[in-house]
This record gives structure tokens, sequence and C-alpha cells, in this order.
């Protein structure tokens, strides 16, 4: 059976995309499917369907507002080519889905759920929270929505910003699997490296050209720090990567 | 960065558990390489001169760690050099006068001056104030008052007005009276003795 992930949050800002390119790091032949209003995750080959290890980016509407403006159908039938594209998933995916867009398409999933389920496609979910109100409230949200059609919930608590409450994380997550990403405080240098090349162009990086751009020092401290968030971060999508894989 | 190779036998987990091994491994790779360079750098400040270790301190492209830099600054614990002496040759005669004042003499020397003048203006103000106003009764007759430039200034106190009494002196009382544009005017007066106290 093969298996889907979703990895969603309504709130913007909080690391979903930094989860999402944790598990492409944890399993790098999953197809990424990328349902945002802007192509974010440029680091991986644009692939057609179901291409090993390669992102289909589709475009969604920008904000929750142009979406309930376009009406439930025009939204709906916006998802129709995601929901498509979730039928002809043949191995290990997973969807990136962007802020404003996680409600909906999960609302849209509970009515698919059985049907993928019986074309030999089970789903699972992540989502990722943060110490913002918003974000916790939305991440028990879409993890309640989930509930009785996801084959396994993860939640990511992510520390960007702060420290996440455990009282309050343990109220949202309820039975889903809960693993943390801890804070890093990174150089501006380092913020310019990352972003550059993203986790994927972390295991790329050359020391030789890093020291000449930089100093034995900085290019140093670069490696170190960047190699670490990389497997910070892999670590907290581990338990979602090992089920993906295992199915 | 090398990577550990993937038999084509492993199962998902087996290859998933890989990458993992590969990424701690490249992490740990990466901090060792950072904690040894900075070691080293720590050996070789240790082995010099206080001053290259100050200013290895203040030096941002410095490979040391923050342990490292602790254990340097450590080092330097009783190495600051001691401060220079202030000499003829180094200072004015008013800095090495200063120099050798008592500790906060300035601030103390201010404060009690302060009090001294709060003490002087009280003074003054009671020596200003009248004692009581004087009222007289019968004929106005013409008082010498003397103003405060010396000269005399011939005016009547008239019976029934309200006179300034600032000082008893035996009998005798100083009453005072102010004049537009010239200032007060004293004049000394004997009292009778329903005027007295």
């Amino acid at each position: 059976m093969a298996r889907i992930l979703l990895v969603g949050q309504e709130t913007g800002g909080i690391g979903k995309s930094t989860v999402v390119r944790g598990l492409a790091e944890a399993v790098p032949d999953a197809p990424i499917l990328e349902i945002e209003s802007v192509h974010r995750l440029t680091e991986f080959k644009t692939g057609k369907a179901n291409q090993p290890g390669g992102v289909r980016h589709f475009e969604m509407r920008a904000t929750r507002e142009a979406i309930e403006a376009s009406g439930g159908k025009a939204a709906r039938a916006e998802l129709d080519p995601v929901i498509n594209a979730l039928y002809a998933v043949t191995a290990a995916s997973l969807v990136d889905i962007g802020a404003n867009t996680s409600a909906s398409l999960l609302g849209i999933l509970k009515d698919e759920a059985p049907a993928l389920r019986d074309a030999g496609i089970e789903l699972g979910l992540v989502v990722v929270v943060a110490a913002e109100a918003g974000a916790l409230a939305d991440g028990g949200k879409l993890l309640h929505v989930a509930k009785d059609w996801a084959g396994a919930r993860f939640v990511v608590a992510n520390a960007v910003r702060g420290a996440v409450d455990p009282v309050l994380l343990k109220r949202v997550a309820g039975d889903a699997v809960v693993t943390h990403l801890r804070h890093f405080d990174l150089e501006d240098k380092t913020r310019e490296v990352l972003a550059a090349g993203q986790l994927r162009g972390i295991a790329k990086l050359d020391r030789t050209s890093l020291t000449k751009e930089t100093s034995p020092a900085v290019a140093g401290r670069i490696l170190r720090d960047l190699t670490a968030f990389r497997l910070a971060v892999m670590e907290a999508v581990k338990p979602a990567a090992l089920w993906l894989v295992e199915g | 960065m090398a990577r550990s190779p993937q038999p084509s036998t492993a199962s998902p987990r087996q290859r998933l558990e890989l990458r993992y091994r590969d990424a701690s491994r490249v992490a740990e790779e990466a901090n060792a390489h950072v904690v040894g360079m900075s070691e080293r750098q720590l050996a070789g400040l240790l082995r010099g001169k206080p001053a290259a270790r100050f200013a290895a301190l203040g030096d941002p492209t410095s490979p040391l760690t923050p342990e490292d830099r602790a254990k340097l600054l450590q080092s330097l614990e009783g190495q600051v050099p001691p401060a220079r002496p202030i000499t003829a040759g180094t200072a004015s005669r008013l800095a090495i006068w200063r120099s050798r004042l008592p500790y906060q003499v300035v601030p103390w020397t201010v404060r009690g001056l302060s009090v001294l003048a709060v003490i002087g203006l009280g003074l003054l103000a009671w020596h200003r104030t009248p004692e009581r106003w004087l009222t007289f009764t019968g004929a106005a007759f013409i008082g010498h008052w003397r103003l405060p430039d010396g000269s005399i200034l011939d005016r009547a106190l008239v019976p029934n007005e309200r006179y300034a009494l600032v000082r008893e002196e035996g009998e005798a009382g100083l009453l005072r009276l102010w004049v537009p544009g010239r200032g007060y005017a004293e004049l000394w007066l004997s009292l009778g003795p329903q005027d007295r106290r």
C-alpha cells in the first residue's frame, strides 16, 4: 500500500517547509506535491507525477479570504488537481500543504480517504506547531479533522518561537506522536548559506570553497551549525519518515 | 561529504536508518573539526603571552568555541597589567593633586556646602521676618527712616496704620517699611510699655 504523508498547518512561518525538507532528506526518493500560492521548494527538481525526488507545484490562492471569496465549489474545484494527483500516487510521497489551504484540503480528504484506501493509498498527517496561540489552535483542529481517516498522525513542536507549553501541546496533540525541533540561533552568514541551498544543499557543502569564501573558522562554524540543524530536523521527523517507508 | 554505500538488498527502513547514521556522522565530524581547531588555537595561545590572549578574545574571526573562550579568559585572571602610575610626566599638577584627594572628597564637599547654604538661607529668612505688626494711636509724627543706601527719608507714621516690627532691643524697636524703587527703610523707635512684649 502506498503511503502519503501530508504536512500541514494553517498558520504560516512556523517551519512547515523545513519539516517537509527534513522528510525529503530522510526519504529522498519520495515525490513531493507542493500545494502553495508560491513555489518554494525550488531546490528539488521539478518533476512530473510520481517522479522520485521531484516536486510538483499546485498553485493555490494566497489567502483564506481569496479562497472563501471564490465560493465553496470554486475552492473545491481548485483542489481537484491535487485530489487527482493523490489517486495517481504509486509510492511513498510527501504533500506540503501551504498555509490557509490545510483545512480546506483535509476537509475534502475526509470524504476521499475511504476511496483512496480502496485504491491502495493510505494517508498520514504531520502537523507543525509553535509557541503561538493561532498555530496551536489550528494544529489541534487539523489533527481532529484527520482523526478518523489518517493512518497515523504526528506533531512536530518547533521551538522557532520559543518553547511550546507542554500542557497545551499535550492537549492539542492528543494521541498523535509528538517530536520536538529545538531552536537554532544561526549566524547571518550561516543563514545565507542555508537559504541558498536549504537542507538538500547542506550535504553538498564543500569546506574548501566555504573557507575561500569566508575563513577557516567561519567555514567550520557554518558546517557545524548546518549539519547539526539538518540532523535535528531529520530527527524531528523520524517517526513520520519511518511510517512513510514502512507502507 | 561521503555517504555510506547503500546495499540494494536493504529494506526501506534499513536505508532510512543508514541515512540517519550518515547525517549524524557528518554532524559529529563537523563539530569535531570546530572543536579541534579551537583546541589547537587555545593551546597555542596558552603558550603565548597574555597580550596575544587578550587580542584573541576580542577577535571576531577567532575559531575559539565559547568553552575554550571561557578557558582563555580564566587563564588571564591576575594577568591584567597594573594601572600606569600618575606622575608629573604623565599628568598635569591639577590631575596629580586630584588623584591624591581622599576617595569621594568632591561629592562629600558638595553635599556639605549644600547643607551649609540651606542653613544660612534659613537663618537669613528668620532674621528678615518681622516679629509682629505695630499700630499707633494718637497724633501722627514724622519718622527719620534710613534707606539701604544710607540716606534718610522723612515720612510720617500714621495712627492706626500697621507697621512691621522687625526686632526689639530694650525699650526700642526697629520698624521696617517698603519704599518702592528704593528698598526697605528702617527706623528705630522708642516703644511704650503697651507696645513691648
